[in-house]
């Protein structure tokens, strides 16, 4: 579905992402992982179209270097950015309603009916202004805004970021639920939440892929992980 | 009394049409985020095409109207690809100097077309008076202020209603997010060029048969309806409606009754003294980009 190879981005002279490669199957949930600064969220926005790439981007067949970034989401390839950005401007349904247009004639397994299912905790806020929400309703917000646009493959940016461990929970349950009906590619430094949502997780440090392995095993890798990770802890149970 | 009805009376249609100035600004300000200054060159060239339908082409008034304003919002399209669109990923400030060549072209084509001496512009209800509470009121001014009024909430419902207007608005609130939503930004930009062309045509096209058109006679409305846009807020379209009929009853009232000769400068002091008072507008009920 998603293939890249030897994907590159350079920022002035930073070198922040040097030559991945990296393979998401068809209803397949792919973990990226690492620490602050491993190049990441350059990673998504290459593959977006956002920042200026080489190497190659394939979806479905079609080399997405000369895609606009708007045609790449109304291809289905949709983009769930750090930081939410939700419209602040609109109400919470008029959020979703903008995520339809990215649709075109795919038909969606979610609608708007099926996104407050999902999180019930939006249908009282149908009205309210996005910038007048609360971090982990923003979280839900964007999340619905990219299922109601029909996704073939989520790019979801650190969606537990900034969340209090139970609203960031109720984000992973939902994910769950996703990833049943669409591939995922999820940025996460919760390396438990990771582990929760994907099948198989792929490390970034310093631009380059350092470790590839199902997700099942990194609980086995815990403490190599941890050390690619900067991270004290040597469990993965965080 | 009478002399109190028939300011007010022209005050609220002046209003109007500083509202349908500043909400042709504002769209395309929203939208793409440009402040054009061609916008009151726009409306004095909206004014002389309609004078052209009306008596070269010897179309009747209203369609000779309609298609004035059909026209401009080609204009609207061109001015997008030659002045805007090769200038997209520059900043800010090199679009604006752009929308400023832009004014200076098309006053220079105005010139050479219709040459320098003020044009008429008939009127669909001629010179006819209608008498409200003793005082004559043009029934210009009624027609202004009706047509000024259905065009000002067909905008905000295309605005708050419509996909076209969650668009704008979600491009006026986060440009990059708005792509990755899969809003085609170019299209909509130049949809807004279009749109805002034909508001200013449409401004012109209701005050031009009260006066004479002449070259400067969008620039003038273009500052007032500034002042009425800053007044509101700069973003809100709903402020920007009540600040024009705010400044168009401060300057035919005050006008009016205290200082006649210095009515023209109410709109400045006005900007002035917001600017300096109160910068974020009567009311501050959205941010803005600027």
């Amino acid at each position: 579905m998603l293939s890249i190879d030897g994907l590159d981005v350079r920022y002035g002279t930073t070198h922040a992402v040097r030559g991945i490669c990296l393979e998401v199957a068809d209803g397949e949930a792919v973990a990226l992982l690492g620490p602050n600064g491993a190049g990441k969220t350059s990673t998504l926005r290459a593959i977006s179209r956002l920042v200026p790439s080489t190497g190659s981007v394939v979806f479905d067949g079609q080399d997405l270097a000369k895609v606009p970034a708007e045609n790449v989401a109304r291809l289905g390839l949709i983009h769930v950015p750090e930081g939410r950005h939700v419209f602040g401007d609109l109400t919470v349904h008029e959020n979703l309603q903008i995520g339809t247009t990215a649709r075109r004639g795919r038909r969606s397994e979610f609608g708007f009916d099926e996104v407050y299912d999902l999180f019930p905790a939006l249908v009282p806020l149908r009205g309210r202004l996005g910038f007048a929400l609360s971090g982990g309703e923003q979280q839900m917000v964007a999340i619905g805004r990219a299922l109601v646009a029909a996704p073939r493959l989520l790019l979801i940016d650190e969606p537990s970021l900034g969340l209090a461990p139970i609203v960031a929970d109720a984000v992973a349950s939902a994910l769950v639920e996703v990833r049943s009906r669409t591939a995922l590619l999820v940025i996460e430094q919760n390396v438990h939440l990771a582990v929760r949502v994907c099948q198989r997780a792929a490390v970034l440090s310093g631009g380059v892929v350092v470790l590839e392995a199902p997700a099942a095993q990194l609980h086995d890798r815990g403490e190599l992980l941890a050390s690619y990770l900067g991270q004290s802890r040597t469990g993965t149970g965080a | 009394m009478d002399k109190f009805v028939a300011l007010t009376a022209s005050g609220i249609a002046y209003g109007a049409v500083l509202a349908v100035v500043a909400l042709g600004f504002l769209v395309l300000y929203k939208a793409t985020g440009v402040v054009n200054f061609a916008h009151g060159d726009l409306v004095t060239l909206g004014a002389y095409l309609a004078v052209w339908t009306t008596t070269s082409l010897g179309l009747p008034t209203v369609p000779g109207y309609l298609a004035a304003i059909a026209l401009m919002g080609l204009v609207g399209v061109a001015i997008e690809r030659v002045a805007y669109a090769p200038l997209r990923s520059r900043p800010p400030m090199v679009v604006v100097i752009a929308t400023l060549a832009a004014a200076i072209v098309i006053r220079g084509i105005i010139a050479v077309w219709q040459g320098s001496e003020p044009k008429t512009l008939a009127g669909p209800v001629g010179n006819r008076v209608v008498h409200i509470a003793g005082a004559a009121i043009a029934e210009q001014r009624l027609l202004i202020t009706g047509v000024a009024a259905v065009a000002v909430l067909a905008l905000l419902f295309v605005f708050q209603r419509t996909p076209y207007g969650r668009q704008v608005r979600a491009l006026a609130a986060d440009p990059e997010m708005a792509r990755l939503t899969g809003v085609r930004t170019r299209l909509v930009a130049m949809g807004a060029f279009a749109l805002s062309a034909m508001l200013a045509a449409l401004a012109g096209i209701l005050i031009a048969p009260l006066g004479a058109v002449d070259l400067n006679f969008g620039f003038g409305l273009m500052v007032t309806a500034f002042a009425a846009a800053v007044l509101g807020g700069f973003g809100s379209l709903g402020g920007v409606v009540l600040g024009a009929l705010v400044i168009g009853l401060i300057q035919q009232l005050f006008g009016g009754y205290v200082l006649p000769d210095y009515a023209a400068t109410f709109p400045a002091i006005v900007l002035f003294l917001v600017i300096a008072v109160r910068p974020e507008g009567l009311l501050n009920l959205t941010r803005s980009r600027l």
